[in-house]
């Protein structure tokens, strides 16, 4: 007996069953290529690690040299410090960063390894949480933090709320999560792996960014402007900066006449937070070129940076003691006075800064040897005693100053 | 949950994924059950208050749809009753959570009254969530759903690829595919949902983010007082239209592509809306699932009351070449402000919006007249020919990135600044290395003397992602076309004069030469660390 077979019905059959067959084979050579792409790319940026979140060793001719952490410093800071586990840290902004080396010989004994957890543009508040963060890790025994007087010329917010209490203790699964965030982002991103082949391509240079095992940015890139453009130039288009930044602050205050200095409540907690953890702390204004302070003055700002330094010495004084250290380094001395090459003159050179506010490690040994040697070239103690006297001298040493040179903003230098 | 998370694509799909399928057809029911927990967990991950805030609207709604399937017919007042308030107890519902800070302001501004304005927490989705049960009571009422069960209204409400921000699907769409969904894994269905999630995916992180970032600095600038010159300005709406439907597109794709991989298909809600060569064909391509259903909840039920009415007075209807301007005007003209005024607020509550709305009513009652009225008062004016349809494309164009102005911007004061920018007023600015060759076409053109565009390269990256984008979406088939052998969507059809050589070139078929799509998959996986989320997640 026969059985009819419809061939259009076969035939349907045999297509879907192609049709099923060509996508199943479809998926799986998707997926396996998905995870191939995917797993060579993650490796491939594990072992450059253009952020130093992988602590992978650096190779000479690899990647050695990591230009990436100049946009990732914070990120690439809070691994180092995790596989350096320090005794003493330097925190503030980027000139903290870029000026400060705790590995130098002038660096206290008491506090090594030191590393400087200084990160581009943050205020007091977010070094005050970077400390915090920081001695859940271990004992610290030692902080120096550079501060930023502009940030204290600030009108403080009447309206913001008080510091939150300190979060001492993030945590684990806070920590896990951004762990994996962190890891996910240095390994499986389009932006790791641009990162990487950045990195890859920039060994052997020398005017490029880097940052090393203590957490200090090199002057790689200041020096590859600074060769590119001249001192001239770049202290010109700071000026033009400063001018208007200085401006607006001017434009601030005048809008909230007597409004308070800002972040002195960030000190404070700072100054408790380190008492409570036997940490010696040393707060230091960083030092700028002639030209930063001639944009204070010619703004009319001159008053209220006296205030920021008198205030701030002594609130210093008040919860500190003689515990917690004040240093000046920012006035008119034979450093921030040195003369800038011509805007035409690419090939001049300068000793001490790059640009009107950020200063060379040559100064900030100057600095460290104040500050932990003993040495009395460069910078002051601020004390109650003596702030009266102090600004004063300043004051006359701007007015002489000015009567000796043309600002440069404002020249054709 | 964000599509674009880690956690959404690598955990979550992947989880119940395989669970679905590991309960497979022996255990269907438990499948399907499995599906509502999942999308339940989905709702609630980013805020479970959410769940709280929205479960009393659907018990209510659940409630009102067994009262319309019961009282039927007979007891015609209680069911209309029981209609009208189901209706308002939506519009309620949605109006406290979104609009009542706007009402309040609207006082506080024409009547002088002083209310405080609270913060409220905005349910997620809670837009697209009421359309669509406002929509089921509807068909309901008008009985094209005769049948609604528990399990089945909460897989409605609830089935995670469409709940934040649609495709806007209905009732009866959904449950016949329920009805038939066997948990037997089909391949090809995988295939397809990959293929468009991953597409739409690379189309959010890859394209709609990037330019996002580059743009955003001038929309903050104009928010707060901002007067950016023309290119910035052009910039700035240019960007933002193509970030609006690469965003919004790509998390269609994305949801439509996360059905399939359980075998459903939504509804589709883009059809290269940018391609359109008018504004009644822009809104037929541009979020699809909302014209539909404020064509057929709104205008529609306007339009044939109306229609009645006159009708029975014995006054002229719409008759093509013949109508009247009155019946125009109350046929057509008002319908359609009405319609697209509620269009523009459902979006947002606040003044930009309804402008945003009312200038696309007025835009498409200009083309209706122009339908209309071209053939008797112009009729050697064509519209077809190369030219003829490049003129009425740049038209559309240019109105459609105009009205977004205002759909983007924070205000109605923020819009007019970018829009005046737009106009040359607040002068150009140019690379340095540009001004020497572009200041004389500038002068002649009668523009203020260029200022610098600081950054060379932010002006490359910002025109360069412009230039890519506009080519994607003028220059290419969208993933449906080119999908469009294997049903990507529902209802989705390539007309034969559609199938154009180049989509013909592009057309996919399940060929292992076609998993190079895989580039496309990695390439959006490795930008999800830039996480953002979507702009109709706002909405």
């Amino acid at each position: 007996m026969s059985t009819s077979v419809d061939p259009a019905a076969v035939a349907f059959q045999r297509a879907a069953e192609t049709a099923t067959v060509r996508s199943r084979r479809f998926c799986m050579v998707w997926f396996a290529a998905v995870l191939t792409l995917g797993t060579q790319v993650g490796a491939f940026n594990a072992v450059v690690d253009p952020y130093l979140v992988t602590g992978a060793p650096r190779i000479a001719g690899f990647n050695a040299i990591k230009p990436e952490t100049g946009t990732h410093t914070g990120l690439a800071k809070r691994y180092l410090f995790a596989r350096l586990r320090p005794a003493g840290l330097v925190l503030g902004d980027s000139k903290a960063d870029i000026g400060i080396d705790p590995g130098s010989p002038n660096w206290p004994e008491d506090a090594r390894p030191g590393f400087n957890y200084g990160v581009p543009a943050i205020g007091l508040p977010v070094a005050l949480d970077i400390l915090r963060h920081a001695i859940v890790s271990g004992p610290i025994t030692r902080a120096l933090v550079l501060i930023d007087i502009e940030e204290f010329m600030k009108p403080a917010d009447a309206t913001a709320p008080t510091a939150e209490p300190a979060t001492e203790t993030p945590s684990a699964a806070a920590d896990f999560r951004q762990h994996v965030q962190d890891l996910l982002l240095a390994t499986l991103s389009l932006d790791a792996l641009r990162a990487s082949v950045m990195t890859v391509a920039a060994q052997g240079r020398h005017d490029v960014v880097d940052l090393s095992p203590a957490g200090v940015t090199s002057e790689g890139g200041f020096r590859a402007v600074s060769a590119r453009e001249g001192y001239g130039l770049m202290f010109q288009q700071k000026d033009e900066y400063l001018a208007r930044m200085m401006a607006w602050l001017a434009a601030a205050l005048r809008a909230r006449p007597g409004a308070p200095i800002n972040e002195l409540d960030a000190v404070a907690d700072m100054i408790r937070l380190c008492r409570d953890r036997g940490i010696a702390l040393d707060l230091a204004i960083a030092p700028s070129h002639a030209d930063y302070l001639d944009a204070i003055d010619r703004a009319g700002l001159w008053p209220r940076y006296r205030d920021a330094k008198k205030q701030l010495t002594l609130l210093i004084a008040a919860e500190g003691g003689d515990a917690v250290r004040l240093w000046d380094f920012l006035g008119y001395d034979g450093y921030s006075t040195e003369p800038v090459p011509p805007v035409s003159d690419r090939a001049g050179t300068m000793h001490w800064y790059w640009e009107p506010s950020h200063f060379k490690q040559a100064l900030g040994e100057k600095i460290l040897a104040t500050i932990y040697q003993g040495g009395n070239e460069f910078g002051v103690r601020l004390t109650p005693d003596m702030i009266a006297s102090h600004l004063e001298r300043e004051s006359n040493e701007r007015t002489s100053y000015r009567a000796r040179s043309e600002p440069l903003a404002h020249s054709s230098r | 949950m964000l599509f674009n998370s880690y956690e959404f694509i690598l955990l979550f799909v992947p989880a119940v994924v395989a669970v679905y399928y590991a309960l497979g057809p022996a255990h269907r029911q438990a499948a399907l059950s499995w599906l509502i927990v999942a999308s339940l967990f989905f709702y609630a991950w980013w805020r479970p208050f959410n769940v709280l805030l929205i479960a009393p609207s659907i018990g209510v709604n659940y409630a009102v749809v067994r009262l319309l399937l019961r009282v039927d017919d007979r007891r015609p007042k209680l069911s209309a009753a029981a209609f009208v308030a189901g209706i308002a107890f939506n519009l309620a519902f949605l109006g406290y959570f979104k609009y009542r800070n706007f009402f309040l302001t609207v006082s506080n501004d024409v009547l002088d009254t002083s209310f405080a304005l609270d913060a409220l927490i905005l349910p997620l989705g809670i837009s697209f969530i009421t359309f669509q049960k406002i929509a089921l009571l509807v068909d309901v009422r008008a009985g094209l759903v005769t049948k609604v069960r528990l399990r089945d209204y909460a897989l409605f409400v609830l089935f995670f690829p469409p709940l934040i921000a649609g495709p806007i699907v209905h009732y009866r769409e959904l449950m016949p595919q329920f009805a038939v969904l066997d948990g037997r894994w089909r391949s090809e269905d995988f295939a397809v949902g990959l293929t468009l999630f991953f597409t739409g995916l690379f189309k959010k992180v890859v394209f709609a983010d990037p330019i996002a970032a580059l743009i955003n600095p001038t929309w903050a600038a104009v928010a707060v007082g901002g007067h950016p010159a023309l290119l910035q300005a052009w910039a700035a709406a240019l960007g933002y239209m193509l970030q609006l439907y690469f965003d919004f597109s790509g998390y269609s794709d994305m949801a439509i592509g996360a059905a399939r991989l359980f075998g459903v298909k939504l509804p589709f809600n883009f059809n290269s809306p940018l391609k359109a060569t008018n504004i009644i064909d822009f809104w037929s391509r541009w979020h699809i699932t909302l014209t539909r259903f404020l064509t057929f909840y709104i205008f529609s039920p306007m339009t044939i009351a109306l229609t009645r009415r006159r009708a029975a007075q014995r006054l002229p209807v719409v008759a093509g070449r013949t109508t009247t301007l009155t019946a125009f005007l109350v046929l057509l003209a008002w319908p359609t402000m009405v319609t697209m005024v509620l269009a523009g607020v459902w979006h947002g509550a606040g003044y930009q919006f309804l402008v945003f709305g009312a200038l696309h009513g007025v835009a498409l009652v200009v083309n209706h007249a122009w339908r209309l009225r071209r053939p008797r008062w112009w009729p050697s004016v064509g519209t077809s020919g190369l030219i003829a349809e490049l003129g009425c494309w740049a038209l559309t164009f240019l109105f459609v990135v105009v009205a977004e102005v205002f759909f983007r911007a924070t205000s109605l004061g923020a819009a007019f600044a970018l829009l005046q920018g737009m106009t040359g007023a607040n002068g150009v600015t140019l690379p340095m290395a540009l001004i020497p060759h572009a200041a004389p076409l500038l002068e002649w053109m009668g523009l203020h003397a260029p200022g610098v565009w600081e950054s060379g390269s932010e002006f490359v990256q910002v025109w360069g992602w412009i230039a890519a984008g506009l080519i994607v979406v003028l220059g290419m088939p969208n993933i449906l076309e080119i999908l469009a052998d294997h049903d990507p969507a529902l209802g989705f059809k390539v007309r034969p004069a559609g199938r154009t050589r180049l989509l013909r070139a592009v057309t996919w078929s399940p060929a292992p030469s076609w998993a190079g799509l895989s580039l496309v998959t990695v390439l959006g996986l490795l930008s999800l660390g830039r996480l953002s989320d979507f702009l109709y997640w706002h909405f």
